[in-house]
């Protein structure tokens, strides 16, 4: 097992060096002068050498191609990810400011997709009947509905018309923790519900497929009923691909933070990316890019690390 | 034949419904021009933001008094036109990569499956296109590259897996032990064996790049304006969206419609051409 | 037999009674009733064996007893167990009888084995689904049973999941898991199917030994012969659903009434009943197949490193010649089929084809081989591609080779394969998944023949079949041998095919030869211990002689 978890790091950390050389790269591979090419706003004005020299220097692009990729792993690997181009602040420091914001409203999310997710697929799978065919409706509309049209209407319902909750905005927990708390809900929802369909969709084929299994009928030949083989067996072994998917989804989950706290005016790291790619800032782009990939292979480490210790015949 | 039997066994009225839906989005991206009542770009400040009925503007107008039912139908050929050449992109990217990786193995599986699939997926799709759109600027062509891209790696993995299992069936093995060269086993023995799962794959990206697409459009970042894209028409109905709701909610739906269709007409086509899927009581 | 009374029935000697028990599925519109009207009776401390082909419905009938049948499955009739019905019991009762008066076995103890559970936990549930045992004894009583089914290690073994035991091992936990109620009543659900005749002998023996110890009777569920004689002392024959014949096993065997049971029992090829084989042989020609002192290695991949499946082999096959590949699981039979067919590479040694030596393996040494050697493949579901009509697949070899591309040339050709191989010409149209087992290999066959191959490799082309197809398969296989002349390699765990058909057998085990000569030498004065293993242990359809080579068996 623990020759196991050492492998899945060491593999995590490959991937993550592979990561950082894509992004290196994707600067680099497109044609046409990278300096350009961020400058340019597609509008066909002219754009100032000076500028381009500007960028050229603070984006190191006059250094030979090993040394501008050796710098860049370097300053990765220790943090530095360099200086915005709209305020010269540094990246990692704009980074570290808004990422716990956004961590807590996938956090809240992915809680309530999990705690109802699975138990809805669960029981969809054991009752069937109508209520199977009433889940596979609305998860069906639940993967269905983008973040951003759900939460606007979330926002229309509670908020303009009910006015229960705050259409958005951000309280810092220090300052106003009850705001915080009412501030969180309607964005945690909007990103909850596409996330608890599919896990409730993965559920229940996982849990139907486990019913079929030969096994089922080994330990109901012992004895034991069919509720028990249920709660002791099925749903034990239809944790797998659950794992799996909730992983997964915490990573897609990442990205969807992107629309939702446009909708919520919430300023997270994903608000910070689209201020960013706007403005074409391509430092902090750039920088917020590594941060959520790293998080995103992180999880995967998790999730494979749970599957070992889930199924046996994983971990060699 | 034994597979339309099987595909009209799963067609429940409501998958029904979802494919004549998507029939009906497919002859809109051919006849948006013909289809559309009025041109979606002609503003018409005296008759702005009027509420959908039976006038001249069926779904209403929006802040600028252009017609939003003939911005929809235009807005639903950009969209559908720029999830189809993603998918198409990605299936054949992705088909081509899982085969490859999954009949050779080794070094090749490890070039494809582990170094370009993966680290493709070690992103959220939607950071990845950012990505693109800072360094390309928005617009159509992008869209479609960045996102045939991203979306490879979920056919790799499909077509992979596929040929790891298919390509261990002994008549794979026949057909290397009778003499039939590499490119007829690629082609002629395992990818017809391993289409069907392929194929519902592309109904399911199609709904994905089209989710994909419409928020890009929402931030600003995906269709260049004025032309008329459903993520954008949300944007704008937000700011009204306290005193004329319609401007946004008429464009979401239609998001949300045309998604649930070809989720669902994925479904219909993973319980009729995959005779292994459980999901079907 | 001595039977105690029981005391609940007095009036009835029998443990388990079925009288008129149907089964039915139920469907999308009404009940598909798969058996009809079934009635046997189990005595107590009696093994009855329920025998059938595939599609009998005796499986179904024995799961009806526990009421373990599939969803929307339902029983009608009378199943008595002790004098009391089970038929209509609630499911309370059902439960206790499950695992506590009745156990099961499985045919798969790798899918009837939860696989992230470990065989003491597995154990322990089985143990306290009936007992109020507390935790540290029931571990202590699953070591205890563990030892009792011989497993090898019992300490560490209670301590492993079902992946990391093999075969045998996991069956032998499944034994133990049923024995841990000390049942009345034993089923086993082919319980030996998926294990090399070695292991199922030990099984079985277990199984015997662990009934004279407990008195329990056994219920078991077989479509082979031989282990019918091996262990049974009443017969069933079912077919279709229905019972044809219940007789005492000696008396079956010796005397079938039913003409359903005379022609199954005339299918099962039976060692020691001498060769039936007309091959010409020509030694001194030049053989078709030569190795000499061949190695074969699976190659390695990127994080694997290559593995050694065969060591000094010396193997030749004359023209003419049908040489038995025989061995257990893992001794290298398929392995060397595959070299033969240029599949694998000649690790070392050298390997010559109708004369040429192809061991470099090269670009013109593969055309030779595909030119001479052909193949017919174990599994007729999957040896056939599902997309491809009849047709196609048997004129591929030649559309492939670029022998013969014209399209109306091949259906030809394919019309002329079906009429040798006895299937209607029409047929070239068909799709795979339109025939049943014993017409895919005939088509399976065909495509073998469609090059004229001097060399056929035949892979255990029989071992998915039922017992009355295998035969009629092995008959057009001896047929078509004759009337072309080619040499064979025919690889089969099944001494008694090897028997049949082969002219020479070459006995393997883990990857080196053992053995070889003449069928009739081999088998009728093995020199070899682990030649005589296998025999010993290879079932025969005779309850006399099993009997006797049995206490042979346990002596030595």
């Amino acid at each position: 097992m623990f020759s196991y978890v050492l492998r899945r790091i060491g593999v995590g950390a490959g991937l993550v060096l592979l990561v950082l050389t894509l992004i290196f790269l994707a600067l680099h591979l497109v044609p046409g002068d990278p300096a350009m090419l961020l400058l340019s706003q597609g509008d066909g004005a002219s754009v100032t050498p000076e500028a381009v020299a500007r960028v050229r220097t603070q984006l190191g692009l006059d250094e030979p191609l090993l040394t501008q990729y050796w710098q860049f792993l370097s300053g990765a690997l220790t943090g530095d990810l360099g200086e915005s181009f709209r305020n010269q602040q540094a990246v990692s420091e704009a980074i570290g400011e808004r990422l716990p914001r956004t961590l807590e409203l996938v956090g809240l999310a992915t809680l309530i997709a999990v705690v109802v997710g699975v138990p809805w697929g669960a029981l969809a799978a054991r009752k069937g009947g109508w209520f199977d065919s009433l889940t596979s409706v609305l998860t069906s509309i639940g993967v269905a509905l983008p973040v951003f049209v759900f939460g606007s209407v979330l926002i229309l319902v509670f908020a303009l018309n009910l006015g229960w909750l705050p259409a958005g905005g951000f309280a810092e927990w220090g300052e106003d923790p009850g705001r915080h708390a009412q501030v969180l809900v309607l964005p945690a929802i909007a990103l909850a519900v596409g996330f608890a369909s599919t896990v409730a969709r993965m559920t229940r084929s996982a849990v139907l497929e486990m019913l079929h299994q030969d096994w089922v009928r080994t330990a109901r030949s012992l004895g034991l009923s069919r509720r028990a083989v249920f709660r002791r067996y099925v749903l034990r072994n239809s944790l797998t691909p659950v794992v799996t998917t909730v992983g997964i989804g915490v990573g897609t989950l990442l990205g969807s933070t992107v629309l939702v706290e446009r909708v919520f005016n919430y300023p997270g790291l994903s608000s910070l990316l689209v201020e960013a790619v706007t403005a074409r800032d391509y430092p902090v782009v750039q920088g917020i890019v590594i941060t959520i990939a790293v998080l995103f292979v992180s999880i995967n480490i998790l999730v494979d690390v749970l599957y070992g210790v889930l199924d046996p015949r994983v971990r060699r | 034949m034994r597979v339309l039997t099987r595909l009209r066994h799963a067609l429940s009225p409501l998958r029904a419904v979802a494919l004549a839906y998507v029939g009906l989005m497919l002859l809109v991206l051919l006849l948006a021009p013909v289809i559309s009542p009025h041109d979606p770009l002609t503003q018409d400040v005296a008759n702005r933001l009027q509420s959908p009925g039976l006038g001249t503007h069926l779904l209403g107008t929006d802040e600028l008094g252009r017609d939003i039912l003939s911005r929809v139908v235009h807005g639903a050929r950009v969209e559908l036109l720029i999830a189809l050449g993603a998918t198409l992109l990605a299936m054949v990217l992705g088909t081509l990569l899982g085969l490859l990786g999954g009949y050779f193995g080794g070094l090749v599986e490890v070039l494809t499956m582990r170094v370009l699939v993966d680290v493709l997926l070690a992103f959220p799709p939607i950071i990845l296109v950012l990505l693109a759109v800072t360094l390309r600027g928005p617009g159509t062509a992008t869209l479609i590259v960045a996102m045939g891209v991203l979306f490879a790696p979920t056919f790799a993995r499909i077509a992979y897996g596929q040929v790891i299992s298919v390509k261990r069936l002994e008549y794979v093995e026949a057909a290397t032990a009778f003499g039939a060269p590499t490119r007829t086993r690629l082609l002629g023995v395992i990818l017809p064996n391993i289409s069907a799962p392929l194929i519902v794959q592309v109904s399911l990206t199609i709904a994905t790049a089209i989710l994909l697409e419409s928020g890009l459009s929402y931030l600003g970042l995906g269709v260049v304006p004025p032309t008329p894209s459903w993520g954008s028409m949300v944007a704008q109905g937000q700011r009204y969206l306290s005193s004329d709701p319609h401007v946004l909610l008429v464009p979401g739906a239609f998001v949300v419609l045309t998604i649930l269709a070809f989720g669902l007409v994925g479904d219909a086509l993973r319980s009729g051409l995959d005779p292994k899927s459980r999901n079907q009581r | 037999m001595t039977q105690p009374v029981l005391e609940k029935t007095p009036t009835t000697t029998a443990l388990l009674e079925i009288s008129d028990v149907s089964v039915e599925f139920g469907g999308p519109k009404r009940f598909t009733a798969v058996t009809h009207g079934i009635s046997f009776s189990v005595a107590p401390g009696e093994t009855v064996a329920l025998v059938g082909e595939s599609g009998s419905g005796k499986s179904v009938t024995a799961m009806a007893v526990l009421d373990l049948l599939p969803e929307g499955a339902r029983r009608t009739g009378s199943i008595r167990l002790a004098g009391e019905e089970l038929v209509g019991a609630s499911e309370r009762r059902m439960r206790e009888v499950r695992g506590n008066d009745v156990a099961v076995i499985f045919q798969e103890p790798m899918t009837a084995l939860n696989p992230v559970y470990t065989i003491g936990h597995h154990l322990v549930e089985a143990i306290r689904s009936h007992r109020d045992v507390d935790k540290a004894a029931a571990r202590e009583r699953a070591v205890e049973l563990l030892r009792q089914v011989h497993m090898p290690d019992p300490e560490v073994k209670v301590g492993h999941y079902p992946h990391q035991l093999s075969g045998g091992q996991r069956q032998r936990a499944m034994i133990a898991m049923a024995m841990a109620s000390e049942p009345q009543l034993l089923i086993a659900d082919e319980p030996t199917t998926a294990l090399d005749v070695t292991v199922q002998a030990e099984i079985l023996d277990l199984v015997r030994e662990l009934q004279q110890r407990t008195g329990m009777s056994v219920l078991v569920i077989t479509h082979d012969m031989g282990v019918v004689a091996d262990v049974a002392d009443r017969v069933v024959v079912m077919r279709d659903g229905r019972v044809v014949e219940e007789a005492p096993a000696v008396e079956l065997f010796a005397r079938p009434r039913h003409e359903y049971t005379r022609a199954l029992l005339d299918a099962v090829p039976r060692l020691g009943s001498g060769t039936t084989s007309s091959a010409v042989v020509d030694r001194d020609a030049t053989p078709v197949l030569e190795l000499s002192g061949v190695a074969i290695e699976y190659p390695g991949s990127f994080r694997r490193s290559g593995f050694r499946a065969g060591h000094d082999l010396d193997i030749r096959v004359a023209p003419g010649e049908i040489v038995g590949l025989v061995g257990e699981s893992g001794s290298g039979k398929s392995t060397i089929g595959r070299l033969a067919m240029g599949l694998l590479p000649v690790a070392e040694g050298r390997m010559s084809i109708a004369g040429r030596d192809v061991s470099a393996g090269g670009k013109a040494d593969l055309r030779h081989v595909r030119e001479h050697v052909s193949m017919v493949f174990q599994d007729p579901a999957s040896s056939l591609d599902p997309r491809r009509t009849i047709g196609q697949v048997v004129t591929d070899p030649l559309r492939w080779t670029g022998k013969l591309t014209d399209r109306k040339a091949c259906r030809l050709r394919a019309e002329e394969l079906l009429d040798q191989v006895r299937l209607p010409k029409a047929w070239v149209d068909r799709y795979p998944h339109e025939l049943s087992g014993g017409q895919r290999q005939r088509v399976g066959i065909a495509r073998a023949m469609a090059t004229n191959p001097r060399l056929l490799v035949a892979d255990e082309p029989t071992s998915a079949l039922d017992v009355s197809v295998q035969a009629a398969v092995l008959d057009l296989f001896s047929d078509l041998q004759r009337e072309f002349g080619f040499s064979c390699l025919f690889i089969t765990h099944d001494l008694s095919v090897v028997e049949q058909l082969a002219t020479s057998v070459v006995v393997l085990r883990s990857g080196r030869v053992v053995e070889q000569g003449t069928t009739a030498r081999v088998l009728d004065a093995p020199q070899e211990d682990y030649t005589r293993r296998l025999i010993a242990a290879a079932p025969v359809p005779d309850p006399e002689l099993q009997a006797r080579r049995r206490s042979e068996r346990l002596a030595g």
